[in-house]
């Protein structure tokens, strides 16, 4: 009886030593690993450009500073986030806007939300108007799907989804599956999501909060 | 040391390839041999992932109670699947994109479980990591060359054998033939044995 107790408590005590040591490997390499930050590079651009042609391509857009990355306060954007997130992973990540060219005054938003769980969050941009209506979104960060499919759905979906958003003010995951015909919920419920939070924070934005 | 278990190990991932001649972790082998990169990316983190896993286990070997030796290697499997993951995806996110459903997966893949349990729960440090090379570099170099042979195909018109499908005809194909191989390569073994 002895000799048994003392091993189930061996089993025990080895086998909550192990975790602890893997679980504390594992936030070291947290801390130090490179993390998704938000920038405007040629790729950001070149999406943006895609959204709201800007009259010149994207290098030139780049080079020639037609868009911006407003600076907000770091931490009045983190208490945004938490006041205004419909999950955990959902945060806008980052505000950019069209400083010259054809669509000067636009404001485009980076912001993630998760799909599927276990997957990293999906990161849309969405262009937003003065009057705070969608213009345009585009997938900048998603591994929901397979390669070959362009964005979050399947190419007929997501053509369907930029329809269905242009100049709205507030949008849900019932409509969004209701006029793409997508099918895969977690996904759909993590655009809407990331697109639901860039339409809250321009209003911010733009009242100097943040 | 002993000398020629030394040589079994170093040698098993050719002999006793994972994939050919062990027909160990198909899931990830098919699914993720459609092109060269995306082969590449997986077969470099499973061989990653089976080095450093058969290390760990080899070393705690005497340590871990018999009763508990299967959830003690899959912790210790999962964190370092997770630690690839998080490498792959902070410094490759194009790769990590196209092949982070797999990822995960490479924790319940039968090479890395099967390998801890039957050898490196059973050898010594050196021994279990150099059949951690051998074998992770047979898998990598077995979904490479299944890789390569898939998209090679796909090139000249030959889509079928870019799908699912396609892939097991290619997998039963490139089997057949290692195995054939290795046949002759042991006949002739044998009667140079027997010469001698």
């Amino acid at each position: 009886m002895k000799n048994s107790v003392k091993n189930t408590l061996r089993c025990v005590l080895v086998l909550s030593v192990i975790s602890v040591v893997c679980v504390a490997l594992l936030a070291v390499a947290n801390r130090f690993l490179p993390k998704y930050k938000p920038s405007l590079d040629l790729n950001t651009v070149t999406l943006i450009n895609g959204m709201i042609p800007s009259g010149a391509d994207a290098q030139t857009a780049l080079d020639e500073g037609y868009y911006e990355m407003l600076a907000l306060d770091e931490k009045k954007l983190a208490d945004f986030n938490k006041s205004n997130r419909a999950e955990a992973n959902n945060a806008v990540l980052a505000v950019y806007k069209a400083v010259k060219g054809d669509s000067a005054g636009t404001y485009i938003v980076e912001a993630q939300a998760q799909g599927y769980a276990g997957n990293d969050p999906i990161v849309m941009l969405t262009a937003i108007d003065e009057s705070g209506a969608i213009i345009s979104v585009v997938t900048k960060k998603q591994t929901e799907n397979s390669p070959g499919t362009n964005g979050i759905f399947e190419d007929k979906h997501f053509a369907l989804l930029v329809e269905y958003v242009k100049g709205k003010t507030d949008i849900d995951s019932a409509g969004i599956s209701a006029s793409t015909g997508a099918t895969s919920g977690y996904s759909i419920g993590g655009v809407a999501n990331a697109i639901s939070i860039s339409l809250k924070v321009i209003p911010e934005v733009k009242g100097g909060k943040l | 040391m002993n000398k020629a278990r030394l040589k079994d190990a170093a040698l098993g991932g050719l002999l006793s390839n994972p994939v050919f001649v062990l027909v160990l972790g198909m899931c990830p082998t098919i699914a993720q041999s459609n092109t060269v990169v995306n082969a590449f990316g997986l077969g470099a983190a499973t061989a990653i992932v089976l080095i450093v896993s058969n290390l760990t286990i080899s070393l705690l070997r005497k340590v871990i109670p018999d009763k508990v030796r299967l959830p003690a290697y899959i912790v210790i499997i999962a964190t370092f699947v997770t630690l690839v993951q998080m490498v792959m995806s902070g410094l490759l996110p194009e790769l990590y994109s196209s092949i982070s459903k797999f990822i995960p997966l490479i924790v319940v893949n039968c090479i890395i479980l099967g390998r801890a349990e039957s050898f490196a729960s059973k050898n010594d440090v050196l021994t279990s990591t150099i059949d951690g090379i051998s074998m992770g570099l047979g898998f990598l170099l077995a979904i490479c060359l299944l890789g390569a042979v898939r998209q090679g195909l796909g090139l000249i018109g030959l889509t079928l054998f870019t799908k699912p499908a396609g892939g097991f005809m290619v997998l039963g194909f490139l089997m057949a033939l290692f195995n054939y191989l290795m046949k002759l390569y042991h006949d002739r073994h044998k009667s140079l044995m027997k010469g001698a």
